[in-house]
C-alpha cells in the first residue's frame, strides 16, 4: 500500500539523488513530491520528483515551480542528468532555513506543498581542491623523475 | 514506449572529462593496437581489441548511463552499477593485454622522456611485483568489495558525492588488481601456479555469496538510505534489496565460477606458451603512390578553399546584420558569432588541432583572387619586419574590448570585420607575400604565439629526403618564407597548404608532434618583438578575463579611465623584457593559452545556445522559447582547474628547461607562473558577466 502516505516533511534526510539531499517529501494528493537540494559550484540545484499517488509512476507533464520568499522560480524537467526530475538552479546563502512552497500544475490539478529548506554550513569544496592537488603530484612526479634519471648517470669520478 | 520509462532510459550523464579520458585512451590503444597487430597478429589479434572496447564500454555504462542517475533510488540499479565495475569491465580490459598497446600509441618523446625512467625503476618494479602478488589482488579485490557493502560505508557513499567516488574507484582498483593474477596481463610476472587460480576464485564467489545471502534474506532494509527513497514504480524498499542480492549473487558467481572453468580447462588441456619471437612478421613499408599523393594535394586545397568560402559567407553575413540589424547584441549575428562562438572555437581547435583559424581565414581570399590579376612590386619595409605593429594592435584591442563593449555593439563589430577586409587586401595588394599575415594581423599572431603549444604541425616527412633537394620549392612556395627543413614549430605557419603542394617529393605534411618542445620555443628566444607579443597574450589573458568578473565589473562600471589603468598594467611587459631573458617570457604561453580557453569555453557554454535566437531573427523565424542559457554545467568548472593545471604545469616544465635545470633562475619565474594560476583561480571563482545573452 502507499507508504509515502505517511510520510510529510521528512525534512533533511541525506539520500543521494540526482538531485541530492531530501529536502521534503510530502503527499499532495494526487500526487506525491519529493524536493531534493545538491550544493554545485554555481549555487543550489533544487530537483523535484512528482510521481502519481496511486501508482506511484513518475509524472512527467505538470508545471512545477517553486515559491520562496516572494520569488517564483520555475522547475524545468530534463535539464539534469536525470530525467525524471524538475529542476531549477537557485543562489541562496550557507546555512540557511528558509520556507519554500512546491506547485505542481497540471490540467485541472492544482496542489502544492510546503517545507523548510535546510542547508547546513558549507564544507570546504573538496572538488576544487581535488583538482588543484594535480599540481603539486605533477610536479612530485616530475622531481622523482628527475631523480631516477640523474641517478642513471654515471657520475665522474 | 512509456513515457516515464522512455524518460529514465534518456538520463544519460554528459560528463565531457569523462569521455574525453575514455576516448582518449579508446584512440590510443587502437593506434598501439594497430601497430603491434602488423608485428605480432597472433599475441594482439581483434579479440583483444574487441575485449578492451567491450571493457572501456562496460565502465562507461557503469559510470555515465541511467544507472548512474537511479543507483540512489533503486539498490538493484545500484548493484548493476557495482557489478559493471567489479565483475565485467576489470576482466575485459585485462583481456585486451592494454599495457603494450597504450605504450605503443603514446608519442615515442612521452614514453622515453616521461614513462621510461618510472618504468625501468627498480624499486617501482618491485612495489609492482610486490601489488600484484595474488594474495596482495585478492586482499584488495575481496576487501573493497566487503568494506563498501557495510552500511556504514555504503551510507557514507550514498551521502556524499566525493565519498561516492571514491568508492567507485576503490571498486574498480581492487578488482583491477583481483583480475590480475586471473587474466595474467602480458608482461606480467607469473607468481604461482595457474592451479591456484581455482581457490583464488572460489573463496572470492564465497565472500560475495555471503554478502549476496544476507542482502536477499534479510526481513530488514540494510541500507535506511534506501527506506526513505522515492519509491519508483512502487518497488518497495525490502523488494528491491532481495532483487539486488540476487543480482549480486547470480551473475557476480557465474563470473567467478565461468573464469574459474576456463582455467580449469587450460590447465588440463597444457597448451604451449607463445614466443614471441616467433610471431614477429616483417612490416612493409608504406610507400604513398603517385595517385595518392595527387589526391592527398587536391583534397587539402579543396579543403581549404571550401574552409575559406564558408567563412566568406559568414562574414559576409555577419556585416550585414551588423550594420543593418538591431543593435542589441544577443540579437545579432555580429554580437553572438564573432565574441562567442568564433573565439572559442579557434582556441580550442589551436590546442587540439592546429592553426585552423589562418587555414580558413577569409581575409586573404580576396587577396588571393586580386593577385591573378595585379602584380606585387613592393616589399615589406625591412624596419618593420617584426612583431611590433601586431603588439601595438593587440594592446590596442584589449583596451578598446572593454572601454567601448565593443562584444555589445554589432555596428562595431561589422566595421572591425570590414576594416579587416580592407586592410589585408590594401597591404596584400601592394605589398610581396604574406606581408600582412606576418607584420599586421593581431589575430594571426594571437594564433601563431598560441600554436607554440599545438599538437599538429605543417612539417617535413624525412629529413634525409630534404637533404638531398635542390630546389627548394617549399621555400618558394610560402608567402611568409619558411623553410620547411629548418622549421619548428608553427610560429608564422598560417596552414596555407602551399608548401604542401609545392613539395615535388611529396615529403611535406600534417603530422602530430609533441606539444609546447622546448626546441621550439628555444628558436625564438632572440626576438625581443615576439617575447614582448607573447608576454601581451598572457596577461591579456588574465586581464580580459578579470574585466568580466563581477567585483572588477563593479569597480570599473564602464569606465574608460579606471578600464585604463587596469589594461595599463600591460605596460609591465616593457618593464620584464629589458630586464630578463625572453625564453623565460615565452615559456609562460602555455598558462595564457589555458586561461584563454577558459575564459572563451565559458563564453561559449554560458551563451552558445544565443545564435538560435540570432538566427532566427535574422532569417524571419519566429521562436516560441529560448531556455537553456545562461546555465554552465556542473562539468565544466573542474575543467576549468584542469585547463589552468596542464598550463602551469606545462609552463614550469619549459621554466625549468630555460632555466638549464637551475634551481636559483628558475625560481623567480615559477613564482610569477604560480601566481598567475591563482589569479586565475580567483578569477573563475568569481561570478561571471553572462555576455551575449538573452534572458528570456
Amino acid at each position: 500500500m502507499l507508504r509515502t502516505a505517511l510520510l510529510s516533511c521528512v525534512f533533511a534526510v541525506t539520500l543521494l539523488g540526482d538531485g541530492g539531499t531530501v529536502q521534503l517529501q510530502a503527499q499532495a494528493h494526487p500526487f506525491v513530491i519529493t524536493v531534493f537540494s545538491a550544493e554545485t559550484s554555481l549555487g543550489t540545484d533544487l530537483s523535484i520528483l512528482v510521481q502519481d499517488a496511486a501508482t506511484l509512476a513518475p509524472v512527467l507533464d505538470a508545471d512545477v515551480s517553486l515559491d520562496s520568499e516572494g520569488h517564483q522560480i520555475p522547475a524545468l524537467l530534463g535539464r539534469g542528468q536525470n530525467k525524471l526530475l524538475y529542476s531549477a538552479t537557485v543562489n541562496l546563502p550557507s546555512s540557511a532555513d528558509r520556507p519554500f512552497r512546491v506547485r505542481v500544475d497540471r490540467a485541472a490539478t492544482h496542489v502544492s506543498a510546503q517545507g523548510i529548506l535546510h542547508f547546513p554550513p558549507k564544507t570546504p569544496e573538496t572538488t576544487r581542491m581535488t583538482y588543484i592537488a594535480i599540481v603539486p603530484i605533477g610536479i612530485l612526479l616530475f622531481v622523482l623523475r628527475g631523480y631516477l634519471v640523474s641517478r642513471k648517470v654515471p657520475r665522474r669520478a | 514506449m512509456n513515457q516515464a520509462v522512455t524518460a529514465a532510459l534518456s538520463s544519460w550523464r554528459f560528463d565531457p572529462p569523462l569521455i574525453a579520458t575514455l576516448l582518449l585512451t579508446t584512440l590510443l590503444y587502437i593506434r598501439g593496437w594497430l601497430r603491434l597487430h602488423r608485428e605480432m597478429p597472433t599475441r594482439f589479434g581483434p579479440w583483444h581489441l574487441a575485449s578492451f572496447l567491450l571493457g572501456e564500454s562496460a565502465l562507461f555504462l557503469a559510470i555515465a548511463s541511467p544507472l548512474d542517475s537511479f543507483a540512489s533510488f533503486l539498490l538493484s540499479v545500484h548493484m548493476v552499477q557495482h557489478l559493471l565495475l567489479i565483475a565485467v569491465a576489470p576482466p575485459l580490459l585485462w583481456l585486451g593485454q592494454p599495457f603494450l598497446p597504450l605504450l605503443r600509441g603514446l608519442p615515442r618523446p612521452v614514453v622515453k622522456e616521461a614513462l621510461s625512467p618510472f618504468l625501468s625503476a627498480p624499486e617501482l618494479r618491485r612495489f609492482a611485483n610486490a601489488l600484484t602478488h595474488p594474495l596482495v589482488c585478492w586482499l584488495a579485490g575481496t576487501a573493497a568489495t566487503v568494506f563498501w557493502h557495510l552500511p556504514t560505508f555504503y551510507e557514507l557513499g550514498l551521502q556524499s558525492p566525493t565519498w561516492h567516488r571514491v568508492e567507485h574507484a576503490s571498486f574498480l582498483f581492487g578488482s583491477l588488481l583481483f583480475w590480475w593474477p586471473v587474466i595474467q596481463v602480458w608482461p606480467s610476472k607469473r607468481h604461482t601456479s595457474r592451479w591456484l587460480m581455482i581457490p583464488y576464485l572460489i573463496s572470492a564467489d564465497v565472500v560475495n555469496s555471503i554478502l549476496s545471502a544476507y542482502l536477499v534474506f534479510s526481513a530488514q532494509v540494510v541500507y535506511p538510505s534506501y527506506a526513505l527513497a522515492p519509491r519508483l514504480w512502487n518497488i518497495s524498499a525490502l523488494n528491491d534489496q532481495s532483487m539486488a542480492g540476487a543480482l549480486m549473487w547470480v551473475p557476480g558467481s557465474v563470473v567467478y565460477l565461468l573464469a574459474a572453468a576456463i582455467i580449469t580447462y587450460q590447465a588440463l588441456s597444457g597448451k604451449p606458451g607463445i614466443r614471441p619471437s616467433t610471431l614477429i612478421k616483417p612490416v612493409p613499408q608504406f610507400r604513398p603512390s603517385r595517385t595518392a599523393t595527387v589526391m592527398e594535394r587536391t583534397t587539402v586545397l579543396s579543403t581549404r578553399r571550401a574552409a575559406q568560402i564558408t567563412m566568406l559567407l559568414l562574414a559576409t553575413l555577419i556585416m550585414l546584420d551588423g550594420f543593418r540589424g538591431p543593435q542589441i547584441s544577443p540579437l545579432n549575428l555580429a554580437g553572438v558569432l564573432p565574441w562567442t562562438h568564433w573565439r572559442a572555437i579557434a582556441i580550442i581547435a589551436l590546442l587540439t588541432a592546429g592553426n585552423l583559424v589562418c587555414f580558413s581565414c577569409p581575409f586573404t581570399l580576396p587577396r588571393d583572387i586580386i593577385r591573378r590579376f595585379v602584380p606585387q612590386r613592393l616589399r615589406w619595409p625591412p624596419s618593420l619586419r617584426n612583431k611590433w605593429i601586431p603588439a601595438a594592435l593587440t594592446i590596442v584591442f584589449l583596451w578598446s574590448y572593454e572601454a567601448f563593449s565593443l562584444w555589445d555593439s554589432p555596428w562595431w563589430t561589422a566595421w572591425i570585420i570590414a576594416s579587416y577586409f580592407i586592410t589585408a587586401t590594401l597591404i596584400d595588394t601592394l605589398f610581396q607575400g604574406a606581408s600582412f599575415c606576418k607584420y599586421v594581423c593581431p589575430i594571426g599572431q594571437f594564433q601563431f604565439v598560441n600554436s607554440l603549444i599545438s599538437p599538429l604541425e605543417v612539417t617535413v616527412k624525412s629529413p634525409k629526403v630534404c637533404d638531398t633537394c635542390q630546389t627548394h620549392d617549399c621555400l618558394h612556395a610560402c608567402k611568409l618564407d619558411l623553410f620547411q627543413p629548418k622549421k619548428s614549430g608553427s610560429f608564422d605557419c598560417t596552414f596555407c597548404m602551399e608548401c604542401v603542394t609545392a613539395c615535388p617529393t611529396s615529403n611535406v605534411t600534417i603530422a602530430a608532434v609533441v606539444p609546447a618542445r622546448p626546441t621550439v620555443f628555444a628558436r625564438l628566444t632572440n626576438r625581443t618583438d615576439v617575447a614582448a607579443l607573447a608576454l601581451l597574450i598572457v596577461l591579456g589573458a588574465f586581464l580580459s578575463a578579470t574585466a568580466m568578473t563581477n567585483p572588477v565589473r563593479d569597480w570599473t562600471s564602464d569606465s574608460p579611465l579606471r578600464i585604463s589603468l587596469i589594461f595599463g598594467l600591460l605596460l609591465v611587459p616593457a618593464l620584464i623584457l629589458f630586464t630578463t631573458p625572453h625564453k623565460y617570457v615565452l615559456a609562460l604561453v602555455p598558462l595564457g593559452a589555458s586561461m584563454w580557453t577558459a575564459h572563451f569555453g565559458y563564453h561559449l557554454l554560458t551563451a552558445g545556445s544565443s545564435l538560435v535566437p540570432a538566427a532566427a531573427r535574422f532569417l524571419g523565424v519566429a521562436l516560441t522559447q529560448t531556455s537553456g542559457m545562461g546555465t554552465v554545467p556542473d562539468w565544466w568548472p573542474p575543467l576549468e582547474i584542469l585547463l589552468l593545471d596542464a598550463g602551469l604545469l606545462l609552463t614550469l616544465y619549459l621554466e625549468w628547461r630555460s632555466a638549464a635545470r637551475k634551481f636559483r633562475p628558475f625560481a623567480p619565474w615559477a613564482f610569477l607562473a604560480v601566481l598567475l594560476y591563482a589569479a586565475g583561480l580567483w578569477i573563475l571563482a568569481q561570478p561571471m558577466q553572462m555576455r551575449g545573452m538573452v534572458m528570456n
